[in-house]
């Protein structure tokens, strides 16, 4: 009995470890290297889209500061209101606007993106980052995770 | 001397008497043993063979590495979307 006992707790110790080593080894790998990975890229595609990567994270980082100050604006605007004024109604064409701005510069990028890969990997990916310009209501459902 | 003791081992009587139910606890403690094992006793039986426990041990192993791999490709996948989607970054 303990001898059976003892060998069920190394089988399940034996899969916890490999779990976890897997987990930490992929940790390790950036997201770039993780589209290398799943869509097969060379290292001359990978380094294209590494720098397509760093390029649109800086606009990402500026479209980010954009969408904060437009949504502050707006809550600031309702709050200290009780009719939709021309200021609120101003503020939300903004946000609109910014979050449009947002929508057109992802595609932007994942169409580059995608362009780099090898055909038979393209609609995958696509298939894959399209939902975030597709489906942008459900992007706050998922940041707010 | 030996003769003496085998004479004194002769003539010695248990002073405790037998209790009355002494032989039927003993016959069902035997059939107690005599019963087939349950499947967890044969499990147990089976994964304490040798070959079977190293097997296992691999299987384990190479389960706990493709699970890994997929909750980490998985997790990946998730955070190359959030690094691409400035709306992740804004709260």
């Amino acid at each position: 009995m303990k001898r059976g006992g003892l060998i069920v707790l190394l089988i399940a110790v034996a899969a916890i470890v490999a779990a976890l080593v897997a987990c930490l080894v992929q940790h390790k790998s950036s997201p770039v290297e993780w589209l290398r990975s799943e869509y097969g890229l060379n290292a001359a595609q990978m380094k294209q889209a590494a720098a397509l990567h760093d390029d649109y994270r800086t606009v990402c980082a500026q479209l980010c500061s954009k969408i904060a100050t437009t949504d502050a604006a707006l809550t600031k605007a309702i709050r200290s209101n009780t009719t939709a004024t021309p200021q609120i109604v101003a503020a939300i064409a903004e946000t609109d606007r910014v979050r449009t701005e947002c929508r057109i510069q992802m595609l932007e990028h994942f169409y580059k993106t995608a362009a780099l890969m090898p055909e038979d990997r393209r609609a995958k990916y696509l298939e894959k980052v399209l939902p975030l310009v597709l489906h942008p209501g459900e992007m706050h459902a998922e940041h707010s995770q | 001397m030996q003769n003496d003791f085998k004479s004194l081992l002769d003539s010695w009587q248990p002073q405790v008497p037998e209790p009355s139910d002494f032989r039927r606890n003993v016959w069902q403690r035997i059939e107690r043993q005599r019963k087939a094992p349950t499947w967890f006793d044969r499990a147990v039986e089976l994964i304490g063979r040798p070959r079977i426990a190293v097997g296992m041990f691999a299987a384990a192993v190479l389960l706990g590495a493709v699970v890994g791999t997929e909750v980490s490709a998985s997790t990946q996948s998730n955070e190359y979307l959030r690094s691409v989607n400035p709306y992740a970054q804004v709260r």
